[in-house]
């Protein structure tokens, strides 16, 4: 990435809180598996937020299907090469690695990183980055509002989808 | 972890499975682990924790995100003349090797013409309840029974769980153990003086004259919890633990059959063209004139595995519908 690359001012807010949004509501997904309201697995990204903002952009409008088995991960022909700060999964209690290290790199984070850069080059105020977090954070209850307001599938339901009745237009 | 001598051991299933290695690795140094985080992790099921520490990493080997491959390590392993235990995570992982264990662990005995056997043993972890939904959940125990050259094994009690490993390492062909995930963390006692168990037989883990239920790994105590459950309604019911898939036990199950004339056939798996109804048609085929009732099955929706608690629930068998089930055939409405 040796290209220089100009972003206008609502492309880089745009990039920006787009990691945001994902570092913000997997901290609430944290939240909601303590709390046993997310039951199973969870796998967490924080820390690589970048891949997938950034492949998203190239990709859009195209997009990406992906299941359990990709998390953490991008595409087969690019590597990068990041750093989760959390742990693979909530049992993972991270015995091949130290607290210090995972400190470390988290001050070399794509959101404090970008973030940093935007400020010292003055393509960004900080109350604008506190204004994202508040929008952000909203959006993100506004979810889990919606999820808690929900009602359970009925189980009369549960064979839905098991085979299709037609193609989705 | 040493047995004490004389008095029962109360411990869990996870412990049980646990001490079984480990009995293992000391008896025989032809013995070694290999899976996915079974060493510094200590198993996804945490089974292996601590091995690594005490046998080193020559004997408890982390394998890479590949389970064609390190299944195919342990094929090979065996036919050189190791004793190969694999892990698999979930029984729906191992389907990424089913090539090896079916292509190749099933037919090189065959192919070879007797030259070479494949005494490998492969554990994993099968079954629904733990709401990790439809790639974690599934049951495929009963499709691995349609394969000659396999033996399935499906412990379900801390007994079993401790002592059948034995005598799969005994066993010259490849050996598949399902540990129910439910079951880990189940408590019971071993009885100080059994230090072994078949790997052959069916087991009537509680007598009863009025209807045979016949079941294996998670369900047995689904199926015991409907047979209490039926015993307060004067229904006495009779519970069958297959325990091993394949070779079936059919002597065991015709001969509770044939004295209770009623058969409930309850399978976690799917019902289309499973271990259920091969069960069943074995009854029809030897021993239709004893029956007094129709058979009948208590079987997972044939959904993948939802995610969601009351789902999920609604699509295993539980206590409620096994007794209902049962109840229709003993006392028909």
């Amino acid at each position: 990435m040796t290209q220089k690359v100009n972003l206008d001012h609502a492309h880089m807010r745009h990039l920006l809180k787009a990691m945001i949004r994902i570092r913000r509501f997997e901290a609430k997904c944290v939240e909601l598996y303590q709390a046993r309201k997310i039951l199973g697995f969870l796998y967490l990204y924080d820390g690589e937020e970048a891949v997938s903002v950034g492949v998203m952009e190239a990709l859009s409008p195209d997009a990406i299907v992906a299941t359990y088995r990709e998390h953490g991960q991008a595409l087969a022909f690019l590597e990068c090469q990041t750093y989760r700060f959390s742990a693979h999964s909530m049992f993972d209690p991270q015995l091949y690695r130290s607290k210090e290290e995972v400190e470390a790199w988290r001050k070399k984070g794509p959101i404090v990183r970008f973030q940093t850069c935007l400020g010292a080059s003055r393509l960004i105020k900080p109350e604008e980055v506190s204004a994202m977090e508040t929008e952000v954070d909203a959006e993100i209850a506004a979810a889990v509002a919606f999820a808690e307001a929900g009602v359970l599938e009925a189980v009369s339901e549960v064979e839905r989808f098991v085979t299709m009745e037609e193609v989705p237009a | 972890v040493n047995a004490p001598q004389g008095s029962a051991l109360r411990m869990t299933y996870r412990e049980a499975c646990k001490q079984a290695l480990r009995q293992a690795l000391l008896a025989d140094p032809h013995v070694f682990l290999m899976g996915e985080d079974i060493g510094r992790y200590g198993g996804c099921y945490a089974v292996t924790k601590g091995l690594l520490e005490e046998f080193g990493e020559e004997r408890i080997r982390d394998t890479p995100l590949s389970e064609s491959a390190f299944v195919g390590a342990g094929i090979g392993a065996a036919m050189a003349g190791m004793r190969p235990i694999v892990e698999i995570m979930t029984v729906n992982f191992s389907l990424v090797a089913l090539d090896q264990i079916v292509n190749n662990a099933a037919t090189i005995p065959y192919m070879s013409g007797g030259q070479f056997a494949i005494p490998l043993v492969i554990r994993m972890a099968t079954g629904g309840g733990r709401r990790v939904a439809a790639q974690h959940s599934h049951s495929f125990e009963g499709w691995y029974a349609h394969i000659p050259g396999l033996r399935i094994l499906t412990p379900a009690t801390i007994e079993d769980a401790r002592f059948m490993l034995i005598g799969a390492l005994q066993d010259p062909n490849p050996v598949l153990i399902f540990e129910h995930v439910m079951l880990y963390n189940m408590e019971g006692d071993l009885r100080p003086e059994v230090n072994e168990v078949d790997i052959g037989l069916a087991k009537v883990r509680r007598a009863g004259r009025d209807v045979s239920l016949v079941t294996y790994g998670g369900s047995l105590f689904k199926t015991l919890q409907a047979a209490d459950m039926l015993a307060t309604e004067g229904i006495d019911a009779e519970v069958v633990d297959l325990r091993v898939l394949r070779p079936l036990d059919t002597k065991a199950i015709f001969e509770s059959v044939s004295r209770t004339r009623r058969c409930v056939i309850v399978d976690e798996g799917w019902r289309s063209g499973s271990i259920s109804a091969e069960i069943g048609m074995r009854i029809a085929e030897e021993i239709f004139f004893e029956l007094d009732a129709p058979l009948r099955r208590v079987c997972g929706r044939e959904v993948p595995m939802p995610y969601a608690p009351h789902l999920e629930d609604a699509c295993l068998p539980q206590a409620e519908i096994i007794a209902a089930t049962a109840r229709e055939l003993v006392r028909p409405s």
